[in-house]
């Protein structure tokens, strides 16, 4: 048989959707299914990313006022939290740590348990270093789907198996949720962008990343961290690929359906992983400080960044913008600014031991 | 539940250990000794405090019942609920205490403080868990393939992938970071499928990595893929066995996937099913997902197997057959192994027009099922 093919456009309307639902509507019975990603947004709202339920889940904590100024520090933090949640520290993962703006308290996210079954948790440590649970399903809350990550036990009519998207992380600038993911199917590249508060039927914009690597060739390219910050007086996303360059895109080019290609500003070097980053000022000069798998904590200059022409050549280590290792902090796997003095680090020991720390920033 | 009980006098100095096997022996004994008498009970899945009397305390249950998963008198104490009915303290934990874990309950009362020691032998674990099949089926992979898919045959326990995962090569040497480590770690919802990434910084040309490091396949080198046995499964067991696979390395694929060359056997009415033949092994899950049939702008509701080392995809409809005239929609996110799409290679070389395409957002191949 001969194959006639036939353009997407010449037969629209023939084809009904295929697979992908687009559903978006502010769940206010929102089930938190996985707790990963977290951010913050005005309000004390707590964003958070729900990657088995397919979801972004924000929730009104309540914690809008300055909780005193004391130095949080948690020795064994999974311990101490395997023992409230009635398990072992085996069974207990940290998966994010950010610091409430408002109140200086930290929120930690946790799964109790390892399997597919597991239970999520937000715990938060107020300055004295006191942990609680923050309720979440007696909070008021709402919830945005993303647009093609079904429930994590959905199959379609046809039996056939679900994508799930792993969120890697979160951001919240001038009234829109970022959302940074990856796909455990299709080698996509999304981010994508919800207005908040969520509206029913909005869809969330979905954005393209390209990596226009070195020389000629163009991949997608998964945004493991990112973040907002000024060049030049212009809002941008600063964003880490998983292959570590770090890239800037003005906040204006997040348009719904863009494929973006971003400027990379610096290669920090292979093997490594990006883990988070956060920005702050020291003596008047602006700085970035990344946590990464490999290659420690890095303290960037992130002076004039705008001034950094796109790296289009492969180079043979690192390029772009200078940066210093910050031999102290080993094992970093979590910043967040507390102030512009001192941040929060969540940081693994040689025995994979985890605490809660608080830094005086470098 | 009550397994152990151990019961302390910690104000008169004097430590009694009593073992009961069941709460209805402990129950009788009670009702012996008076109702007063105040006791701990841990069963059906709560801390009972009995002889509680007077108001409640003004700071909370919490201040005379405490419970905690650690012996340690400074851990903090388990999360739960607390309430009080007729001068018996009850504490519901948040989540079900883990098996053989030991609850170590305090109990202030009358100027006085009782513990009591719960604990129930861990449950027997066994290892039955084992890797049902490693996706791309074939044993030969393009040098460029993007991902692999591990099926295990039971749920698996999260955050263990990276540590158990080898790729060996022909002389016995592993691999070094052959794959994105991420941390989230991208299973399914059934948390039975895990798929990895080889880093895209080393397949990807023009990268450091790509040049430093080398692909982490490279064509005509066989690689042996193992996955170690103690990677536990969603129950804390290990693996039954070690799984390990050769697979031949053969030359990278750099071209869009063709659907023009696809060849399609189109059913005779009835129940005879619709048989697409590939043009080269496409990514598993894709293909299960990406292609799917319409009539009339709807979808049309049938059984989907991809089989022949992924590159047949066969199509049972729930309804026989009627005449007429079908589409085959194949959504531009499928994939081959190495990430190459209808229309869209995985990376592109921009100096090259033909290659800076737009995949195909829908790809539809008519067909028509014959009247009788």
């Amino acid at each position: 048989m001969k194959l006639r093919i036939l353009s997407a456009t010449a037969i629209a309307g023939a084809i009904a959707a295929i697979g992908l639902s687009a559903t978006a509507a502010p769940g206010a019975e929102a089930k938190l299914q996985s707790a990963g990603a977290l951010a913050f947004a005005p309000g004390g709202v707590l964003l958070i990313g729900d990657s088995v339920g397919g979801q972004i889940v924000a929730v009104e904590t309540g914690d809008t006022a300055k909780a005193g100024a004391g130095k949080v520090e948690i020795a064994d933090l999974s311990g101490k939290i395997a023992a409230m949640l009635g398990t072992t520290t085996d069974q207990v993962a940290v998966n994010d740590a950010i610091v409430n703006p408002l109140s200086g308290s930290v929120y930690i996210s946790v799964a109790r348990g390892l399997g597919p079954e597991a239970n999520p948790v937000i715990m938060r440590a107020d300055r004295s270093g006191k942990l609680t649970e923050v309720k979440v399903d007696a909070l008021k809350r709402s919830s945005v789907t993303l647009s093609d990550a079904p429930a994590p036990d959905a199959r379609n009519a046809r039996g056939q198996s679900i994508r799930q998207e792993a969120i890697t992380d979160l951001g919240f600038i001038n009234g829109q949720v970022l959302v940074a993911g990856l796909s455990n199917e299709e080698f996509s590249s999304s981010m994508r962008t919800f207005a908040y508060p969520f509206t029913g039927g909005a869809k969330g914009a979905s954005i393209e990343m390209y990596h226009g690597a070195h020389g000629q060739y163009e991949t997608a390219a998964p945004v493991r961290t990112f973040m907002t910050y000024d060049v030049a007086g212009k809002p941008n996303v600063l964003a880490a690929y998983t292959c570590t360059p770090l890239v800037k895109i003005p906040l204006e080019q997040f348009k719904p359906g863009a494929k973006i290609k971003a400027t990379t500003i610096a290669e920090l070097g292979n093997r490594n992983r990006p883990l988070d980053m956060i920005a702050y000022k020291k003596d008047g000069r602006d700085f970035i400080l990344m946590a990464n798998s490999a290659r420690g904590v890095m303290k960037l200059d992130a002076a004039k960044l705008e001034t950094y022409r796109h790296i289009d050549m492969p180079i043979a280590d690192k390029a772009g913008v200078p940066y210093e290792t910050i031999a102290s902090l080993q094992g970093v796997t979590q910043l967040d600014k507390v102030d512009e003095t001192s941040a929060v680090i969540v940081v693994a020991d040689a025995n994979k031991q985890i605490s809660l720390k608080t830094i005086a920033l470098p | 539940m009550i397994a152990r009980w151990h019961l302390g006098r910690a104000a008169s100095g004097k430590l009694s250990i009593r073992p009961f096997v069941i709460g209805a022996m402990l129950a009788t004994e009670l009702a012996a000794c008076g109702a007063r008498e105040p006791s701990l009970i841990y069963a059906d899945g709560v801390v009972r405090a009995e002889g509680w009397s007077g108001p409640a305390p003004a700071d909370g249950w919490e201040s005379v019942l405490n419970v905690r998963a650690d012996d340690d008198p400074a851990a903090p104490a388990m999360l739960g609920e607390y309430s009080e009915s007729g001068g018996v303290i009850t504490f519901t934990p948040r989540f079900e205490p883990a098996p053989g874990l030991a609850l170590h309950a305090t109990f202030h009362v009358n100027q006085s403080t009782i513990e009591a020691t719960f604990a129930e032998p861990a449950k027997a674990i066994a290892s039955t868990t084992t890797v049902a099949h490693l996706y791309p089926s074939t044993d030969e992979w393009p040098e460029n393939t993007l991902k692999m898919y591990l099926e295990f045959s039971a749920p698996m326990s999260a955050g263990e992938a990276w540590t158990h995962i080898k790729v060996v090569d022909d002389q016995g040497r592993t691999i070094v970071q052959p794959f994105v480590e991420i941390e989230q770690e991208l299973w399914d919802g059934s948390g039975t499928r895990l798929t990895v990434l080889f880093d895209p910084g080393r397949i990807k040309r023009g990268l450091v990595d790509n040049r430093d490091s080398g692909p982490p396949l490279i064509a005509g080198r066989p690689v042996t893929i193992e996955v170690d046995p103690s990677w536990r499964d969603a129950t804390g067991a290990p693996l039954a066995e070690k799984f390990s696979r050769t697979i031949r390395v053969t030359d990278a694929v750099r071209d869009v996937v063709h659907v023009k060359r696809w060849k399609v056997d189109a059913p005779r009415a009835g129940d005879s099913d619709l048989v697409v033949t590939f043009d080269r092994p496409l990514d598993h899950a894709l293909a299960r997902r990406a292609i799917s049939v319409t009539k009339n702008g709807s979808l049309l509701g049938g059984k989907i197997r991809v089989t022949d080392e992924e590159t047949v995809w066969r199509f049972t409809p729930d309804v026989g057959w009627a005449p007429g005239d079908y589409f085959i929609a194949v959504d531009g996110v499928l994939e081959d192994l190495a990430g190459n799409r209808p229309g869209k290679m995985f990376d592109v070389d921009t100096s090259d027009p033909a290659q800076s395409t737009e995949a195909a957002s829908v790809t539809a191949i008519p067909f028509t099922v014959p009247g009788a």
